[in-house]
């Protein structure tokens, strides 16, 4: 292979090189959300720390940039971690866009039923149509013992079952006390 | 429940498999033949499978599949690093679909 190193990789010239490194980890996704999912891995990230994600959706190959928000150690499943990670918009959401889909999702339920959305610019946190629609859970249901805190808040997962082809299982917000 | 989240998400009934592409940048402090010793902020595991591109003089970005043969860590302000020993191998690039920038840096 006719290849070399750049030249300026000499420190004596003042200057170095910079490669990337990039590492490739199986992962496994527990929810996603038009802004964000949550994840598994066997080794902790850093925050911050910004990556490609990969999966397959209905047989078809989504993608999207993500950078780690938090990082939460999974005691009690052999070491995992769970991982927070959010999308990064850094070009529009076209078709094979994990955001995108979550995205035309979310419009498509929106149009179907709340014709006039209020938003976070009018002060709406952005939750009352879900909390109006969707059902709550009786207080008998228990939360996934490992995602108590996150099953709180999660709601609308009708919304999502088109994209996941009935793979997915419903998870309402608790009855307030 | 705090206003952290806007959206409503979605649970997977099971689990979904996926693949996650992290890059960092590197420091090359040594380069001969397929043996490559490079300084990153990040540590690795002996054994751990990587790609290495690096932008040649034509700016054309080469990658290499390098298997991590040993990590030391380099404990010096301002904060830890590690060097990286990597074996080398020639492999096609992925066309640049996850590619983070490769750049020339001067030394201060």
């Amino acid at each position: 292979m006719a290849w070399r190193l750049p030249q300026r990789v000499s420190h004596e010239k003042a200057s170095v090189t910079i490669v990337s490194l990039t590492r490739t980890k199986n992962i496994r996704v527990y929810d996603v959300s038009a802004g964000g999912c949550l994840l598994e891995t066997r080794e902790s990230l850093p925050v911050g720390a910004v990556g490609l994600l990969s999966i397959d959706i209905d047989g078809r190959r989504r993608q999207e940039w993500i950078r780690v928000c938090r990082v939460h150690a999974n005691e009690g499943r052999r070491g995992t971690c769970l991982v927070s990670v959010e999308f990064l918009p850094l070009e529009p959401a076209g078709t094979d866009s994990l955001r995108g889909a979550m995205l035309r999702l979310r419009a498509v339920k929106s149009r179907a039923r709340f014709p006039a959305l209020s938003g976070r610019s009018s002060g709406d946190p952005g939750k009352s149509e879900w909390a109006v629609d969707t059902p709550r859970a009786p207080s008998s249901a228990a939360p996934h013992a490992d995602h108590g805190d996150l099953n709180s808040s999660c709601n609308a997962i009708e919304l999502a079952t088109p994209l996941l082809n009935g793979s997915a299982r419903a998870c309402h917000k608790p009855a307030k006390e | 429940m705090t206003d952290r989240r806007l959206n409503p998400r979605s649970v997977f009934l099971a689990p979904a498999s996926a693949q996650l592409r992290m890059t960092v940048d590197a420091e090359i402090e040594s380069w001969r033949g397929t043996h490559a010793v490079v300084i990153s902020s990040c540590a690795s595991t002996c054994g751990d499978e990587l790609l290495v591109q690096v932008m040649a003089d034509n700016n054309d970005v080469v990658s290499w599949a390098a298997t991590v043969v040993a990590c030391e860590p380099i404990i010096a302000p301002p904060a830890v690093r590690y060097r990286v020993s990597l074996s080398l191998t020639p492999a096609q690039s992925p066309a640049h679909a996850d590619g983070v920038a490769i750049t020339s840096t001067s030394v201060p």
